[in-house]
């Protein structure tokens, strides 16, 4: 029997290939939160299924990050200017957006962030940052605002030196959002670490898009200028 | 092998693929979602940019594996339902020549609609002074490899079935499965038994894997497989 050397070269290369593929496929990536070890804590799991399995899990972490800001935007019933700010869902919200993208940096930041120091539950936000960070292991963002947020829940008084230090050194880092970096400028304005503060808002100035928040941040540095010159008293504009 | 036939077949297949109605449904498809995706950036207020790209990186890779299925299955399929293949055979092209140069047209043409969307994408971060990241570019050349692979695979039913929906609907769930394959692994290898299930899986290329340091080259072995069985059986099926 005559074998030819194309035939043979195919051969070759098909059952190397086999070789290859089933050696290969001993790895399981462990980049992503796997579904089945959650369990209970995945909600709307059929949702979350098919936006992974048709090859769209970051466009779907995006959409989950809308709905967030929507309902944390959205005025509770309650006091007349900023409602009853309990916002029950938040927790929920925030674990959908980190179990299906960890490393969505900003989204966790916003998500820990307006848990920690907008609704005052910092388990929450601490199980939030742990999450990411047990993914993405290396960002300094969720361990500069975990430690911020660990002083806070120390101290359990805003004005802390230390916490303010630790907030201030990871507002000044590279895209960190806007929402905390104006809340860093408004702290140290509080703290009458004006220099940081008018430091803070021209960051927002030279960085943001946000038409809003550069409205704030012209505002708050002809204020705290004000301030500083002794032409003005301290007052919150 | 004749490769100039082979280029042949691959550009008449392509000027074919342009032409086609169902091309035109997927380009306004993609320039109406472009616009949707300027309604998603605003509602982001701080993430318009990643938004943005990730929304065009679903667009492309959803409107490309649906037009790169349908092409590939209705493109052989239509040449053996209306007799046309046995124009092409009739002249000195073999028959592994011939779907070569028709899958290597789609593929082509997949290429150039990544590149078009990508394109239409640029100029928009240009419109809105954002700066370009390589890094997308990086996902759009996992996306084209996927694409490539989900192909070959299409390429292997459409050879098996000469059917377009059965074609289109085993490649749209391999689609899925690829891409759950890492989860179904996971879960297999806490289960004792189901060894059976576990070695079954070898047979879907999972495509978690592909940012793996040789990803690449575990992708295109998938592609090298798929296509040579299909090369081989299209050789000894008989054409009726």
């Amino acid at each position: 029997m005559i074998i030819s050397f194309k035939r043979l070269g195919i051969f070759f290369f098909f059952t190397v290939g086999v070789f290859f593929i089933v050696i290969f496929n001993f790895n399981i990536n462990l980049r992503y939160p796997f579904f089945v070890l959650l369990a209970s804590n995945v909600t709307n799991p059929i949702e979350k299924i098919i936006s992974v399995s048709f090859g769209t899990r970051n466009l779907y972490s995006d959409i989950l990050y809308i709905r967030f800001l929507q309902y944390y935007g959205t005025r509770e019933e309650g006091d007349w200017e900023f409602g009853e700010g309990r916002y029950p869902l938040l927790y929920s919200y925030s674990k959908d957006i980190v179990i299906i993208d960890p490393y969505y940096t900003n989204a966790v930041i916003v998500c820990a962030s307006s848990l920690a120091f907008g609704v005052k539950r910092i388990k929450e936000a601490i199980s939030i940052l742990r999450f990411a960070l047990s993914y993405d292991k290396d960002n300094v963002k969720y361990i500069a605002l975990l430690s911020a947020i660990l002083t806070f829940e120390l101290k359990h008084n805003i004005y802390d030196l230390k916490l303010l230090d630790e907030l201030y050194v990871f507002a000044k880092m590279n895209s960190v959002p806007d929402m905390i970096r104006n809340i860093v400028g408004f702290l140290c304005k509080k703290a009458k670490r004006y220099d940081n503060a008018i430091e803070m808002y021209e960051i927002i100035l030279k960085e943001s898009r946000d038409p809003y928040y550069l409205e704030i941040a012209k505002k708050q540095i002809e204020y705290i200028n004000k301030i500083k010159n002794n032409t003005l008293r301290y007052e919150n504009p | 092998m004749n490769l100039k036939t082979i280029k042949h077949i691959a550009i008449s297949s392509i000027y074919e693929a342009k032409g086609s109605k169902f091309s035109y449904i997927i380009f306004s498809f993609l320039v109406i979602l472009s616009y949707v995706s300027i309604l998603l950036g605003i509602m982001a207020v701080w993430e318009e940019k990643k938004i943005l790209s990730d929304f065009f990186l679903s667009i492309t890779q959803v409107g490309v594996l649906f037009w790169s299925l349908i092409m590939l299955a209705t493109s052989i399929s239509s040449d053996i339902e209306t007799k046309r293949i046995y124009l092409i055979l009739s002249r000195p092209v073999r028959k592994y020549e011939y779907l070569l140069g028709r899958f290597l047209g789609i593929i082509i043409l997949s290429f150039l609609i990544i590149v078009f969307v990508t394109l239409i994408f640029f100029i928009l971060l240009l419109i809105k002074r954002y700066k370009i990241e390589w890094g997308y570019v990086n996902n759009l050349g996992f996306i084209f490899i996927k694409i490539c692979v989900i192909s070959s695979i299409s390429l292997l039913f459409t050879v098996i079935t000469t059917s377009v929906y059965t074609s289109f609907i085993i490649s749209m769930m391999v689609w899925f499965v690829a891409h759950f394959v890492n989860e179904l692994k996971f879960a297999l290898s806490k289960i004792n038994g189901f060894i059976f299930m576990k070695y079954l899986l070898y047979l879907i290329p999972d495509f978690s894997l592909i940012d793996k340091k040789i990803g690449y080259v575990y992708m295109f072995v998938y592609f090298f497989i798929f296509t040579l069985i299909s090369l081989i059986l299209f050789e000894r099926k008989e054409i009726t």
